[in-house]
């Protein structure tokens, strides 16, 4: 067990999976300069170019040429940059990556993984999007969006281990997070959800960067007595409500915390299957908390009034449990 | 305009269940004409208007509680409203205040179709201002046979949630605002044996249900027997009664029960209520006598047991008892008790213990005379003697044993002297 960051942990997990030869990379700045995150560094050097391709600025041709190959019968590793870029090659990945398998008979399927990235910090409009919605919204497709180091190991393996084409979601502000990861072969199955904290008072669902937040509220609202059980979704599409409704059935209150816009974001999905299936175990409403519903600022104050803070999901808790 | 609320049927009501209309919006009404059936924690009763005039205004439909003086229904006065408002008209529907047309239509004809028309739509307009619940709330309040009505709510405007629905079952029933917190409330009840069958709850079983596991489970109760020597008692009951007809008759319980009343006046800690405020010492004496009927068990009270002679204490006992077997008792008369007196002698029960009827302080469980061998007095000579059993059961919260105990021995020298009643 060592404690590594995000960004080390991915690292490692990309240094396993190019041990199977049918493995490469392709993206934009990924071999000589190392990747904009700095996760490539070095792979370049040690795997090859023919194993490690830097892309022409190009999101619909790597993603095409992933998903060939795919089906050719290697393991591509495709990174786009942002995830804002990753629109260039919707159809690609809706309309050909996501439904070859099913209109094919089966004859072929498509195991990529497209590595992302959500993210922000006076990146502006353009730049600061989550499309994790429009992903998950996709049969075919399988998303995930893992929170801890070790997540981020133990699911990468399991994607790369997918038959499907599996989107990969990071974020730019988690790199640096710290945190144990298992040595050696260690697989997190993909559409498992899990508990990041015990409470009995109230249920956070959340996913990605927002786990980390939610956990700091969690912590504040633990010195006013409120014990706020925190579930990690883990993945978005096959999407596992059993951990959070488990929380829920219990808590009879929960939050839903997302970094995306409110409306048709994934936290609507999150919260109908809730209330769907928690309707009997219901106490007062549920509350959500996303970004606010504008274009993002470049403005460094006015960024900070619409991303999700841990001062929105306290006030959220509060709220629902009709404490001010 | 005049508005009809929702009336005091007893010191301790505070709310009263509209179980139906018995007129409906634009129906004419005249002072002292019942118009709607409510249902308080005793008693199932038909009120009456104080005012005269059109119904305009439904506020409180059928299946919801209004507070004690609040507006459940409003009359317009025929002609006045018809004057200040247009003509009722098919939109009128949509909103109560338009409604307040309609007695116009009702005085032009007998039965127009806007007038029919108009209370229904005021009824569901109104109906959504009825209980707000959470689901888990209901789905405890149903699982545990509470009535939501019952249980204040501590939610966002006023919103029963589940912490007020777990405090209900725990009998608690002022719920303390805290956080989601606890109440580890098993939500599944206990699987029926197969082939059972549910009967509901009647609303009479509900109330006996609800007040006295709060009893059970608020008051610390606590037990203090003794034997009575009922000789005098009974000698005196055949004298009373050579001469007068059976239903003038005195019964040994109406000479328990003025036994009481009169011990009561002197022991004014076991005549009281605990209150949140401390200990209430009720200004009259009240008994209550618990009466078996088929539903159930109704519990009629006769005021001012002190003062009233052992015949007033019969008679009122006798008009009581038969109202109760025809189901005819009124709030005025089951509520006010500040003492009970439950006998089961009649079935044989030489001993029980009985539950303290909320929000009194005490209730005496009385036993079967019956014929046993004594001592006579210091002596050993052994002769036969008709022994009654008399169990206290009393608040801890407002009185101790030994006050207890002073209390029941009282009723013991009363009864064993029963003409110093009489005096």
């Amino acid at each position: 067990m060592a404690i590594l960051t995000v960004r080390e942990a991915l690292q490692q997990a990309l240094h396993e999976a190019m041990q199977d030869e049918r493995v490469f990379i392709i993206g934009e700045d990924i071999g000589h300069y190392g990747s904009t995150y700095g996760v490539t560094a070095g792979f370049l050097e040690k795997y090859g170019p023919e194993r490690i391709r830097d892309a022409p600025i190009a999101e619909a041709g790597i993603l095409g040429l992933a998903t060939g190959a795919a089906m050719a019968g290697m393991r591509p590793i495709a990174e786009i940059m942002s995830v804002n870029f990753s629109l260039l090659a919707f159809d690609i990945i809706i309309n050909h990556a996501a439904k070859i398998y099913s209109m094919f008979g089966g004859k072929f399927s498509v195991p990529l993984v497209m590595r992302t990235t959500n993210g922000w910090t006076q990146l502006s409009a353009t730049h600061s999007q989550s499309f994790d919605a429009m992903f998950a919204y996709i049969p075919g497709l399988k998303v995930v969006a893992p929170a801890t180091p070790a997540d981020m190991k133990g699911m990468f393996r399991a994607a790369m281990a997918d038959p499907d084409p599996v989107i990969f979601i990071e974020h730019t502000l988690m790199y640096g997070i710290k945190g144990e990861v298992p040595d050696g072969d260690y697989v997190v199955p993909i559409g498992k959800s899990v508990l990041a904290r015990e409470g009995r008072h109230i249920t956070v669902v959340t996913y990605s960067r927002m786990v980390h937040l939610s956990l700091q509220a969690a912590d504040i609202l633990a010195q006013e007595g409120i014990e706020v059980e925190v579930v990690d979704l883990r993945t978005l599409r096959p999407l596992d409500m059993s951990v959070a409704l488990e929380s829920f059935k219990k808590t009879n209150r929960a939050v839903v915390v997302t970094e995306d816009w409110q409306s048709y974001g994934t936290s609507a999905e999150i919260t109908t299957r809730l209330y769907e299936a928690g309707f009997d175990y219901l106490d007062a409403p549920i509350q959500r908390v996303n970004f606010r519903e504008v274009p993002m600022p470049y403005a460094k104050n006015l960024e900070l009034q619409v991303v999700v803070t841990t001062e929105r999901i306290v006030a959220a808790i509060k709220k629902v449990l009709n404490r001010s | 305009m005049a508005d009809i609320t929702m009336p005091k049927m007893g010191f301790d009501m505070t709310e009263g269940l509209i179980v139906r209309w018995l007129k409906k919006v634009g129906d004419h009404v005249n002072k002292g004409e019942a118009i709607a059936e409510i249902e308080t924690d005793k008693v199932t009763i038909e009120i009456e208007t104080f005012v005269s005039g059109t119904i305009s205004e439904i506020l409180s439909p059928a299946g919801t509680r209004a507070a004690v003086g609040g507006v459940i229904a409003r009359t317009g006065e025929a002609g006045a409203a018809v004057a200040s408002k247009p003509a009722a008209a098919p939109a009128v529907a949509a909103t109560p205040t338009a409604v307040a047309a309609t007695p116009a239509a009702v005085a032009a004809t007998p039965a127009p179709v806007a007038a029919a028309a108009a209370p229904r739509a005021a009824v569901t307009t109104t109906s959504s201002t009825g209980l707000k619940a959470s689901p888990i709330a209901k789905r405890m309040a149903s699982e545990h046979g509470l009535n939501l009505g019952d249980i204040q709510g501590t939610g966002p405007s006023g919103r029963i949630v589940r912490d007020d629905v777990a405090a209900a079952i725990a009998g608690n029933p002022t719920p303390v605002a805290r956080p989601a917190a606890a109440a580890p409330v098993s939500a599944a009840l206990p699987a029926a044996a197969a082939g059972a069958t549910v009967v509901p709850l009647t609303s009479m079983r509900r109330t006996i249900t609800r007040r006295l596991t709060q009893s059970w489970q608020s008051a610390p109760h606590f037990y203090v027997s003794m034997d009575i020597d009922m000789g005098a008692t009974l000698e005196l009951r055949k004298q009373i009664n050579a001469p007068l007809a059976k239903d003038q008759q005195v019964s040994i319980n109406d000479i328990i029960v003025k036994a009481c009343g009169v011990a009561l006046a002197q022991f004014p800690y076991l005549n009281a209520s605990y209150v949140e405020e401390g200990i209430q010492l009720n200004p009259n004496v009240n008994v209550s006598i618990a009466v078996a009927i088929d539903s159930g068990l109704v519990a009629p009270v006769i005021t001012n047991t002190d003062s009233r002679t052992l015949g007033g204490v019969a008679r009122e006992a006798k008009r009581l008892i038969a109202l109760a077997r025809d189901g005819k008792l009124g709030a005025e008369n089951l509520s006010g008790g500040t003492f009970t007196v439950s006998n089961l002698g009649m079935y044989g029960v030489t001993t029980f213990d009985a539950i303290i009827t909320p929000p009194q302080c005490a209730i005496l469980a009385v036993g079967a005379a019956r014929r046993v061998p004594v001592f006579k007095g210091d002596s050993n000579e052994v002769i036969a003697a008709n022994i009654c059993s008399i169990t206290l059961s009393a608040d801890h919260r407002i009185t101790d044993g030994a006050e207890a105990a002073r209390f029941v021995a009282e009723i013991k020298r009363l009864i064993e002297n029963p003409l110093t009643m009489l005096m």
